[in-house]
């Protein structure tokens, strides 16, 4: 603090004849160096003083004296600096009127250390009247020295113990001075000023004294006061009058516009309960009767940043009494609201005093205790062992989370977003220390807990156990952190319950989720546990080998959320244990599941995981094969025939054991055509026909299929297809039907030919198939008679007449005759002429003996002829 | 027509009384007139800014945007008449918008006699000039009424004694409000019908002090440029002239010790006439301006018995103009040959609407004693009925 801050800087304001105005009047007399324009402005409105109406008019000086109160204010300038004005009655003024008053001002600069303004009332320097003979020199006043604040604040006037005699001297001064105090509490909510009217201008001093004591020095700010105080337009927060005034004390004041406490009549105006009735009455009471007490509350207001009156004055009392080994009954919103208080204003200085204070009450916390009770307690105790540095309040804080932690989150299963967050605070407001915590949350004890309350936690509390207990780990620079023991306890411990369910796993491995070597680390952690529980009969195998299922379907759920290299590092770093195959294929099923396109995406898992000679490779490439076509069969649709024949085309059939491979062969080969016109598929064709060959297979589709091609090229070997139409199922007739007859047919141009086709394909166990596909082709369009034509009809017309008949197709013989003459006919005069002629330069069906046959067919022609008239229309 | 011109006032620019801003009836906000126990009372920021009142009063309903004579209180839904200014939030008159605001200023030096100008002149008009011309002055609000008895009329007629010190406006806000009185005229009109003419007379009373700086009066006394009539007040025991020859001649008579300049007071007032109604430095003020030799009584024995101003003033009928002629043109030689020929030059010169007058507010010299042993008034209505008749508020007679 500079010499000059410690001393209070003065003005002098009066009517008289030279002044700095230059001219006769009201004017600033002078004034220290230092004070500014606006500060002089607003002592010169402040320092106005008028008398009581009801004292003499002309007093002499004796009566002055004896009679008119002087006033001394206080208040805060607009800089910030505070004012404290005396202003006392002169009487006359030079030119002999009457009216002027000596008001002298003192500047304090802001931030000097906190005084009561009051103990500057009996400063022996205040100056009350501009002696005549000083104001007779023409010369300029010189500039008002500075005053050493030492000396302004030096009286031992208004002490506690003289504030104890006053209040004892009146009956009920006590309970006023309650009810002043609580008034003042109102202030800020009412805005209604302090008014106290009181017969002696000393009494009105004391009164104000009392009030600007009862709140610690600090707290002066919003306290200007007057001691006497003429208008009620510019009243300050605290104001004592007396006489007659421009004040009515009538109810409309002394209900509404102030808070009157008229002293000469006793009558007072209502103050509202408000909060601030307990520090009022306490401080009353003190000052009345244990003023050291208050002492000791200003003392101890000092060790915090509060500098206004409020509701935080009534946490600081409750804080001190608790200080002073006072019993408190705190109800749980007022315990809070205290500890919101000291974590707000406590400094770093008085916070080890406070934390000795509340000790007790934080020791208090029980189960009716809200995560956010403990938040608060917690951050209080943080954000002092933060300003404090302390390692004992950083331990106290380390402590108080650690306790949040267990009875909340552990025991509780409650306010786990509050509490781990919590965390982060902790280590802020730590700081360096904050190894601290780890140390704490690591300890032994602390531990053995944790793993004795682990199997019975649910799935969500063991993931911010375990996850906390990363963070301490890494913390106390024990890393890897999935590697550390405390970590790896904790998994074995929790997963000695007996049957996990999927959920029940996450948390394990959740926290390192990103990390592969954990992941790897962890899971075969997991398998091994399982293992090691299943060979000591804690767990029976079924249940084993659904925990390594269930880990396997959460590890792929991992894997999914992770980078895509995530996976192949520890699908790969796992395939290298045979232990772990098993959670690795339920891994690979549940991933396969999710996927969209899963051939590509077994396609790309065989080729990166299952193509060397890992455990993983080895022992389940065929078994993840089988499972895929099982998954691909029950999908349906082609799937699975597709796959059997990309791994038939790939060569992977002849690597499949006997089982697998005859499954995989037969879906290709019913999925290969039978339409001998198939260039495409005949590769593979051939590919099938050397696995089955390899194998020793035979397949009958297969045969029919390399039957039927050898009966298109050489058509006088189609009857070798005959036994194998005989044993193909009817899907298989009606597709060679469907797909392969109509090529046959249109190859046999010969009666020779089309009777050896029949013969050959018209089989009794499919004669309803054939008849249906035959009549269909035999009805397909037709605008001229072609050659296969000539050979149905060639065949036809012959048989049962000249040629042995069919026994099998003779019923059909009248209505295929009908169906190709109506085909001829119906080809339009000139290419039915044309068809005609053709049919009889036919050398089979010339003779006598199918004359009369021929003229029947003919005649059937004829008949089926439309008129031209008849063909219009039938188009229309 | 009447309603007409009524409905042309409201949207003619008004002119706060207290704070001088103009402003549109529109604008004005109310205040809660409820009793404080059905509507709880509010400080008030703007008056609180404005004036240092912090007390709390009714609640300030705002304005709606358009011409209203009343507004409800959101609170207590109770409807309000109390039209504020709504700059300042000063009560306005009631007659605002219906009557014209005239505004005189009373300026002078410190112990010009002012203050004691105005308690004696209010009190004549009320109780004497007011009755002769048929003029009834009346106190428009509580403020001027509690004012004018406790801060003029009982230190002079109750008690006997001089008007304490005025306080600078700048320490005492209460000396920066007006008196304001409505001034109603009542006769016969041209048709011989019965007729009642008002106006609002708005009087301000200034500390000597705040006439010192041209600072201090463009923030305190704005009200003098907005003037419908200025009243200067010149002290001719503060002539030099005089002074020597009071002390030749009359030795017992006490001298007041020596102040301003009137010249310089003058000169500032015309100064600030100029910046506030943006006037050329060779303009002139079209503000008519009295002014008058205060406590005459001290100088009589200087002065010839026949002059008029030993006369009485014939104002009954109305201004008397001839009385007037007579009495400006005495007051410029007494003036001249005082040594104060260069104000009689300032003022002719920049005031085209001037007049020069003497008058004795106590009919004493209470200087020393401070004692008024009987109030006895000479000439104080003259320069105030000459700015009523300047003001086209009274005719003039001649007599």
């Amino acid at each position: 603090m500079t010499a000059s801050a410690r001393a209070a800087l003065q003005l002098h304001y009066t009517s008289c004849r030279h002044g700095l105005s230059g001219y006769p009047g009201f004017q600033t007399r002078a004034v220290s160096d230092g004070l500014r324009p606006e500060e002089r402005r607003e002592i010169e409105a402040a320092a106005i003083y008028q008398p009581p109406r009801d004292l003499p008019r002309a007093p002499d000086a004796e009566t002055i004296s004896a009679q008119f109160p002087s006033t001394f204010r206080t208040f805060l300038l607009s800089s910030g600096r505070l004012a404290l004005v005396r202003a006392t009655y002169v009487g006359q003024d030079y030119s002999g009127r009457w009216g002027n008053y000596f008001a002298h001002a003192l500047v304090v600069e802001a931030g000097v250390e906190p005084q009561w303004p009051i103990d500057a009332y009996a400063w022996p320097g205040w100056v009350r009247a501009l002696p005549p003979e000083e104001d007779a020199s023409e010369t300029p006043p010189e500039p008002l020295p500075p005053v050493p604040l030492d000396e302004v604040f030096a009286s031992a006037d208004f002490s506690f113990a003289e504030l104890q005699t006053f209040l004892a001297e009146g009956d009920g001064r006590v309970d006023v001075l309650a009810s002043l105090i609580h008034a003042v509490f109102r202030q800020p909510v009412d805005s209604r000023r302090l008014v106290l009217r009181e017969r002696l201008e000393l009494d009105t001093v004391y009164w104000i004294a009392c009030l600007q004591k009862a709140f610690p020095a600090a707290c002066q700010k919003s306290l200007s006061s007057s001691t006497y105080q003429f208008d009620p337009r510019s009243c300050l927060a605290l104001n004592a009058t007396l006489g007659e005034t421009d004040f009515m004390f009538d109810e409309s004041e002394r209900r509404y516009q102030f808070h009157v406490f008229d002293l000469v009549n006793g009558e007072h105006g209502d103050v509202t309960e408000s909060p601030g009735v307990e520090y009022a009455e306490v401080i009353a009471s003190w000052m009345a009767r244990a003023p050291e007490r208050l002492e000791q509350l200003h003392a101890f207001a000092e060790l915090f940043a509060i500098d206004a009156i409020g509701p935080d004055l009534v946490h600081l009392l409750r804080l001190q009494r608790l200080d002073a080994g006072d019993t408190l009954s705190l109800s749980r919103d007022d315990t809070l609201a205290l500890f919101a208080f000291g974590k707000r204003a406590v400094s770093a200085v008085g916070f080890g005093r406070v934390l000795e204070s509340v000790e007790g009450v934080i020791r208090g916390l029980d189960a009716s205790s809200t995560p956010d009770d403990w938040a608060l307690v917690v951050r209080f105790l943080a954000d002092g062992a933060a300003r404090t540095g302390e390692a004992a309040h950083g331990m106290r804080v380390c402590q108080a989370w650690l306790q949040a932690f267990d009875r909340l989150v552990v025991d509780e299963q409650r306010g786990e977003a509050i509490v781990t967050a919590l965390r982060d605070e902790v280590e802020q407001a730590l700081g360096d220390e904050r190894r601290l915590l780890a140390r704490e949350a690591l300890h032994h004890t602390r531990l053995d807990r944790l793993f004795t309350r682990a199997p019975s936690l649910p799935p969500n509390t063991r993931r911010i156990v375990l996850d906390d207990l990363r963070r301490s780990c890494a913390l106390a620079s024990i890393v890897p952190t999935y590697e550390a023991l405390e970590t790896r306890s904790f998994i074995e411990a929790a997963l000695s319950c007996s049957r996990p369910a999927a959920a029940d796993l996450r948390w394990a491995l959740e926290p390192w989720a990103t990390d592969a070597g954990a992941l790897d680390s962890l899971t075969r952690l997991v398998v091994e546990i399982v293992r090691r529980r299943e060979a000591d009969r804690e767990m029976s195998s079924e249940d084993a080998a659904a925990m390594q299922r269930t880990l396997g379907v959460l590890l792929a759920g991992l894997l999914a959320e992770g980078v895509p290299t995530l996976r192949t590092e520890v699908v790969r770093r796992l395939g290298t244990r045979a232990e772990c195959v098993e959670t690795l294929v339920a891994e690979w099923e549940a991933s396969l599941e999710r996927a969209t396109d899963k051939s590509v995406a077994h396609a790309t898992y065989e080729r990166q995981f299952l193509s060397g000679t890992s455990p993983l490779a080895t022992s389940a490439r065929d078994l993840m094969a089988e499972r895929f076509l099982d998954r691909l069969a029950a999908v349906g649709g082609d799937l699975a025939a597709a796959q059997a024949r990309e791994w038939t085309r790939a060569g992977r059939c002849r690597s499949f054991p006997d089982a697998l491979a005859t499954r995989v062969l037969a879906l290709a080969v019913h999925s290969t055509t039978l339409a001998p016109d198939d260039r495409v598929s005949e590769p593979l064709v051939k590919q099938l026909q050397a696995e089955l060959d390899h194998r020793g297979y035979r397949l009958g589709r297969l045969d029919l299929r390399l039957a039927l091609r050898d009966a298109f090229t050489k058509p006088e070997t189609v009857k070798h297809v005959r036994p194998m139409l005989e044993g193909a199922d009817a899907a298989t007739y009606d597709e060679f039907a469907r797909v392969v007859l109509p090529l046959l047919l249109s190859k046999a141009t010969t009666r020779a030919a089309h009777r050896r086709l029949l013969e050959a394909v018209c089989v009794p166990q499919h004669a309803e198939a054939f008849v249906r596909a035959y009549a269909a082709f035999l009805r397909r369009p037709a605008k001229e008679l072609e050659a296969m034509d000539e050979g149905v009809l060639a065949f036809w017309l012959r048989v049962g007449v000249v040629d042995p008949g069919l026994p099998a197709l003779e019923p059909y013989r009248a209505a295929v005759l009908e169906v190709m003459a109506g085909r001829i006919g119906g080809m339009g005069r000139t290419a039915s002429a044309k068809a005609v002629e053709r049919l009889q330069e036919i050398p089979d069906l010339r003779g006598t003996a199918l004359a009369l046959v021929m003229e029947a067919f003919l005649q059937q022609v004829v008949g089926s002829q439309t008129s031209l008239l008849g063909r219009i229309f039938k188009r229309r | 027509m009447k309603a007409m011109l009524h409905a042309l006032t409201r949207r003619q620019t008004q002119l706060c009384p207290y704070c001088f801003e103009h402003f549109q009836l529109a604008t004005t906000t109310f205040r809660c007139t409820t009793p404080a126990a059905q509507c709880a009372p509010v400080i008030d920021p703007v008056l609180q800014r404005e004036w240092s009142d912090t007390r709390l009063l009714g609640k300030v309903l705002p304005a709606g945007g358009r011409f209203a004579d009343r507004a409800v209180c959101g609170d207590c839904g109770k409807a309000s008449r109390k039209r504020l200014c709504p700059h300042c939030h000063s009560d306005l008159p009631h007659t605002v918008g219906s009557y014209r605001n005239y505004v005189f200023a009373v300026i002078g030096a410190k112990d010009t006699g002012k203050s004691h100008y105005i308690a004696v002149l209010i009190d004549q008009i009320k109780k004497r000039v007011g009755p002769q011309l048929n003029l009834l002055l009346e106190p428009m609000n509580d403020d001027t009424i509690r004012r004018y008895r406790q801060d003029f009329y009982e230190p002079v007629y109750t008690e006997g004694r001089t008007i304490e010190l005025t306080k600078s406006a700048m320490t005492d806000r209460r000396v920066q409000r007006p008196m304001i009185y409505s001034l109603t005229r009542s006769g016969k009109n041209l048709f011989g019908r019965e007729s009642r003419e008002a106006a609002v007379l708005v009087f301000f009373d200034t500390a000597g002090e705040d006439l010192n700086d041209e600072d201090v009066m463009s923030t305190v006394n704005k009200y003098i440029y907005r003037a419908d009539g200025i009243l200067l007040l010149v002290d001719p025991l503060q002539l030099p002239e005089v002074r020597n020859d009071v002390r030749l001649t009359m030795d017992r008579t006490p001298l007041p010790i020596e102040t301003t300049e009137t010249a310089d007071i003058l000169t500032r007032t015309t100064r600030l006439i100029e910046r506030g109604r943006q006037l050329g430095p060779r303009q002139k003020i079209p503000i008519p301006l009295a002014v008058a030799f205060s406590k005459f009584d001290a100088v009589t024995p200087m002065i010839d018995e026949q002059c008029q101003l030993n006369a009485s003033s014939r104002h009954a009928k109305g201004f008397d103009l001839a009385d007037f002629e007579a009495v400006d043109g005495e007051m410029r030689g007494l003036l001249s040959q005082w040594g104060g020929a260069d104000l009689v030059h300032q003022v002719t010169d920049r005031y085209p609407q001037h007049g020069f007058f003497g008058l004795s507010a106590l009919g004493c010299n209470p200087h020393k004693t401070g004692q008024i042993a009987r109030v006895m008034p000479r000439r104080v209505e003259d320069p105030f009925l000459w700015l009523l008749y300047q003001n086209g508020l009274i005719a003039r007679v001649r007599a």
